[in-house]
């Protein structure tokens, strides 16, 4: 049998490529999803703990143990609970989570206690409240600045202690002083004598200094192995606390030990609250438990975001499983004669499907692992960035992955083995008899799916008009999935209507000029109008794919360039500075304002008057690396309008050189009801112009022409009239609940008249130029900058989030894909039906049909099949589109609204497929060509008769 | 009496490997017009090959074969489809004929492809398939007509655009005796009523024996004729 199978399958070695090649494919994608899911997840993960670190200072691995032996234990087993503690965390694990450690520490003390120096150097003695500690390994971690190491010994009688500076200064302390050291409730005979030999300092920065110095404020830090001695092996009751402070190499995590380390602290937790009086502090825990959800949420959208990817490329091992066993049509029908059943007949094709399902599950995956490194480059639909490659790995869970989608592909390839190994030779010749209505038309297939997905464009509608009026939305996924699987319904309904429609179509432009229809037309109309099978199956799949392909590039348009606007629109232009400003208020005020000059600049304002500033030379900024021009651009807020006798607070005033502004801020057609030069062309013409927001003109009633004076604190009465209204400007948030108002005005016509304030400068990058470039020459030219605010960063850290990235990767693999499988199905298929009629050539020629025409026939054929699906599939992906992407503004519309959602569809995509296009359809008519000229009559006709 | 096609001493080899086989050796045949004329002969024998030598289907290596007085051997590939297309129809062993059309559109084709006149061409379809007997079935798929029924579908397509010359290919050798017979009877029919020639190849001695004229072929040689 196995022979038998394997045999027939190098005969039929180019089909089995083909085959094989849909099957890896298929595997390759599927068990891409967790591994890229893990890959961009551990990614994130790592850089979000870079990020905790970055921005609180605290270690995101810290662990941390604290037993307050002092207060719930009883005097006498205080010693003994810290031994048992100590026990069970540093030697049984109960403090660790499954990572490596670094530098862990075991610190503990005895508190509430005070200490007096022993010879009283004091007129009134103080006490001083102090602690007694001492931590494992500390001695490694500490620099002497002053005097000497504690000794590990006592040293008649008396314990060594260091301190760190801030103790000496604030408690009092001397070098080479003795204390007397009594506990608050004075329950100690005689007072402990200490001795301060030494003063320390942190060595170098270390994670056993993760809690941070400033816990050593108040401590005489012992030797560790004599406190052990001297206190707990002799079971004091001044035992008061200790720390086990675990730091993990948080590098080490991945999403898949995640779930084990979660698990492992849980244990931890659950253990120590047997206990009482013990805390347990992880203060990642949160972080990693949302990456659980966020995992969920990535997987959830990969998977359907694939899910019509899949379906293709499942198509695609239907029709060429259909194809290879409706070759062997013959050969099954006469083995049944033969005395095979039907279910040998079958396991035949089962062992075949194997065979090939073996083969993708050890090549898929591998393959998958490219994916993903193509996934984890790609920036946006079709665009790839050299970055540093995705750390993947095929873990089980690909495998896992891997095994079901070839269990579908099988699946996908044994339907066709199922009907046909049925058919005896008497049934196979009969049923090409019979003419059947195919399940799809007879049970209204493509009307069901298109009411499911009217009922989805509904629901959407609705959403739409729920959030626009009440901005509230119910998910906070930035990109809906669903939309997605509901095109995909849509496009399946669409293209089996068409499909039911299209025969009855040819046949009536068949019928109207029966009479004159040359033959090669005539031959192709009867063709295409009583097709079926297969030829309906090609275009179906080519219909689908390119629908798909279409609408794929569309929303990956759309998304990353609303996207974009929305991360850009706020800043404005490429680059945003501030320059340092000097001024002449006092030093505080100034530190004070750096701190909030982030948003809006607020001047610096003294009691006794306005500030005065120097402005720093705006000339350099013209003249940097990389940057094709720069403007000034003035802001302020808050700012009164008055209009005779009523005034508008809170308004944001924006000084601007227009002719300058022009070339610098991004804008978009859609933001103003006219080409926005023509605004700033305005403002040009008169200094004394201004263009308020919509919202003034609404709220307020101001009119066009009316005058009126604005004025902010110490800066006086300008008078300007109102020339425009503007819905959208740069930088501007009409939404915005604090800043509603904008006035904006000409930057010199404010400069004649208040004196200079500091002014962003607004950068144009060159095309060419990246960000480095601009930064390194600010650092050549010394230029003193407060503030920078660079979209283009903006933007890389926005395409950074996992979701978006997953989505770009996806659908630019899923058009890579729908190109190659598309091609390589209309091939295979067409080669198939070319030779499967070869016979029919022959007795066209013989009857006297020139090759020319045989060829032109064929081809004709070919456009009113593969041409008119083609057609019919990017124009069924444009209706797609527009039907179904402007709601991606739904999801995208939480997170912000400004500017407008717009959606995007890029030339260079449409050119893309019909460039693929158009070499498919030549190559296949040169394909066709070929074979038709290389057709022997006399052998063709040969051919009908074995 | 006067032939339709005469041919003067052909011979055609094929390649096989790096043997030359003869599949015809210095032929030289005249067939008469307006007779049924049977070439007889094993599988094998060369029989198939005169029969598309003569239906300008492939070139001899030599000798030369006339078409009534028309020399066909040097005729250039467009005056040979034109040739098929207008003096010869063809009728061949296997079910031949365009799946996808019905036995009425099969002949309308036909008759497309060879120009014939537009008005009269759904008359003279319709003409040829009462001939056959197949006026009730003339719009069944081929899929749906038996074996015989098609070979008469066959040759109603081939004597539509009146040829000069019908050529039938071993056109019973998928059907048992007695359709096979009833097809030969109709060939013969041809040419008794309407003067069409009928050159049909055949390796049963039965179907031989309604023939006017009945040439032997034994490895590429005529070895006797009556």
């Amino acid at each position: 049998m196995f022979l038998f199978v394997f045999r027939k399958m190098i005969r039929n070695k180019w089909m089995m490529l083909s085959l094989f090649l849909g099957m890896i494919l298929a595997v390759a994608m599927i068990s891409s999803i967790p591994v890229f899911t893990n890959g961009i997840l551990q990614r994130l993960l790592i850089k979000d703990m870079e990020n905790v670190q970055r921005s609180t200072g605290i270690y995101p691995g810290r662990y941390t143990l604290s037993v307050n032996t002092g207060s719930f234990y009883s005097a006498g087993t205080r010693a003994s609970t810290f031994e048992f503690f100590d026990q069970k965390i540093t030697a049984e694990g109960r403090g660790d989570i499954g990572l490596p450690l670094i530098s862990p520490s075991t610190k503990i003390a005895i508190d509430h206690i005070f200490a007096l120096p022993s010879v009283q150097r004091e007129e009134k003695p103080a006490k001083r409240f102090m602690r007694i500690e001492a931590a494992r390994r500390l001695p490694d971690f500490v620099n002497i600045i002053a005097g000497d190491f504690f000794s590990s010994s006592l040293e008649n009688g008396i314990i060594e202690v260091i301190v760190n500076e801030r103790a000496m200064q604030e408690k009092d302390l001397l070098l080479g002083e003795i204390y007397d050291v009594m506990d608050i409730t004075e329950r100690l005979d005689e007072p402990i004598k200490l001795k301060i030999v030494g003063v320390f300092e942190q060595k170098a920065p270390d994670l056993f200094w993760s809690e941070g110095m400033s816990n050593y404020n108040e401590s005489f830090v012992m030797d560790y192995d004599l406190f052990d001695l001297h206190f707990i092996k002799t079971g004091s009751s001044l035992i008061s606390q200790a720390h086990w402070v675990n730091s993990f190499d948080y590098h080490s995590l991945t999403i898949e030990n995640l779930e084990s380390v979660l698990q492992k602290h849980k244990d931890n937790a659950q253990w120590l609250s047997e206990y009482r009086s013990v805390t347990l502090r992880f203060p990642s825990e949160h972080i990693l438990k949302n990456y659980q959800l966020r995992e969920k949420q990535l997987l959830t959208t990969l998977w359907i975001l694939q899910v019509p990817i899949i379906l293709m490329l499942m198509f695609y091992l239907f029709m060429m499983s259909q194809l290879v066993i409706g070759n062997d049509r013959n050969e099954i029908a006469v083995l049944r004669s033969r005395g095979a059943s039907s279910f040998q007949i079958f396991k035949s094709y089962m062992l075949q499907s194997f065979i090939l399902g073996a083969g993708a599950l050890i090549a898929g995956p591998l393959l998958g692992l490219l994916i993903c490194r193509i996934l984890g480059a790609s920036n946006g639909f079709l665009e790839f960035v050299q970055r540093t490659a995705l750390d993947v790995s095929l873990g089980p869970q690909a495998y896992q992955y891997a095994l079901i989608a070839v269990a579908v592909s099988v699946l996908a390839m044994l339907i066709p083995a199922v009907i046909y190994s049925k058919d005896s030779i008497v049934e196979h010749k009969s049923k090409k008899a019979k003419k059947k209505l195919p399940l799809w038309k007879k049970s209204g297939l493509d009307i069901i799916l298109l009411l499911i997905s009217g009922y989805g464009i509904y629901s959407y509608r609705l959403r739409s008009s729920i959030i626009e009026a009440t901005g509230a939305a119910g998910t906070d996924i930035a990109i809906d999935p669903l939309l997605f699987a509901m095109s995909t319904v849509f496009i399946l309904g669409v293209a089996l209507l068409f499909l039911r429609i299209y025969p009855v179509l040819v046949n009536i432009v068949y019928k109207i000029g029966k009479k004159f229809w040359p033959p090669v037309m005539y031959a192709g109309f009867i063709q295409v109008s009583r097709t079926s099978g297969s030829d309906i199956f090609l275009m179906l799949f080519l219909i689908f794919t390119l629908s798909i392909g279409v609408f794929n590039a569309n929303a990956a348009r759309t998304i990353n360039s609303n996207t974009e606007w929305r991360t850009s629109y706020p800043t404005g232009a490429d680059i945003v500075i501030r320059a340092y400003w000097e001024d002449d208020s006092p030093p505080e005020t100034s530190i004070f304002d750096i701190g909030s000059m982030a948003g809006m600049p607020e001047p610096a304002q003294t009691g006794s008057g306005t500030v005065q500033y120097r402005e720093p030379p705006f000339l350099p900024y013209t003249q940097l690396e990389g940057v094709m021009s720069a403007t000034k651009v003035f802001r302020q807020y808050p700012v009164n309008i008055s209009k005779t006798t009523s005034t508008i607070r809170n308004v944001s005033l924006m000084g601007i050189i227009p002719h300058e502004f022009a070339d610098i801020a991004f804008f978009r057609r859609d933001f103003l009801a006219h080409h926005w030069y023509g605004y700033l062309n305005l403002m040009t013409d008169a200094p004394t112009a201004v263009l308020l927001s919509r919202s003034i003109q609404t709220e307020y009633g101001i009119e066009k022409g009316d005058v009126i004076t604005m004025e902010w604190q110490g800066q006086g009465n300008i008078e300007c009239i109102v020339y425009e209204f503007i819905d959208y400007w740069p930088g501007y948030n009409p939404y915005d609940q604090k800043q509603p108002h904008l006035i904006v005005a000409n930057l010199e016509y404010i400069h004649s008249k208040t004196s200079i304030q500091p002014y962003d400068v607004w950068l144009k990058k060159t095309s060419e130029a990246t960000s480095q470039d601009v930064y390194d020459s600010i650092l050549e030219k010394r230029l003193n900058i407060e503030n920078i605010k660079d979209t283009s960063q903006d933007i890389i850290a926005a395409k950074n989030d996992p979701i978006l990235q997953g989505l770009n990767g996806v659908l630019t693999l899923g058009f890579i894909l729908t190109v190659v499988i598309c091609m390589a199905g209309f091939f295979i298929c067409s080669l198939f039906s070319i030779k499967s009629r070869q016979l029919q050539f022959g007795i066209l020629r013989a009857t006297g049909l020139g090759k020319q025409k045989v060829i032109l026939m064929l081809a004709f054929e070919q456009l009113l099949l593969a041409g008119v699906a083609v057609t019919a599939g990017i124009i069924t992906g444009g209706f797609t589109s527009t039907l179904f992407v402007p709601f991606f503004e739904i999801t995208m519309s939480i997170l912000q609204k400004v500017p407008p959602f717009i959606t995007v569809s890029n030339r260079v995509d449409y050119y893309r497929i019909y460039g693929i296009i158009l070499l498919m359809l030549t190559g296949g008519i040169i394909l066709l060509g070929m074979i038709v000229s290389r057709i022997k009559v006399s052998q063709a006709l040969k051919l009908g008769e074995d | 009496m006067e032939h339709i096609v005469k041919t003067e001493d052909i011979t055609k080899s094929y390649r096989s490997g790096s043997e030359t086989i003869y599949a015809l050796k210095n032929v030289s045949v005249t067939i008469p017009s307006g007779r049924m004329t049977v070439l007889k002969g094993r599988s094998g024998s060369g029989k198939t090959t005169l029969l598309n030598l003569i239906g300008a289907l492939e070139k001899p290596d030599k000798g030369r074969i006339y078409l009534k007085d028309r020399d066909i051997t040097k005729i250039s590939d467009n005056n040979r489809d034109m040739l098929r297309r207008n003096d010869i129809g063809y009728v061949f062993q296997s079910v031949a004929l365009m799946p996808s059309m019905s036995a009425y559109e099969n002949i309308e084709f036909t008759l497309r492809i060879s120009g014939y006149e537009r008005k009269k061409r759904a008359d003279r379809a319709k003409e040829c398939l009462s001939l056959m007997g197949l006026h009730s079935r003339m719009h069944h798929m081929p899929s749906e007509l038996s074996g015989g029924e098609q070979q008469r579908v066959a040759i109603a397509r081939a004597m539509a655009h009146e040829p000069l010359l019908i050529l039938a290919d071993e056109p019973t050798a998928e059907l048992d005796t007695h359709l096979g017979l009833q097809v030969v009877r109709i060939f013969k029919d041809l040419v008794e009523s309407h003067g069409i020639s009928v050159l049909m190849t055949t390796h049963d001695p039965n179907m031989a024996e309604i023939a006017d004229i009945v040439f032997n072929l034994e490895d590429g040689e005529i070895v006797d004729d009556r």
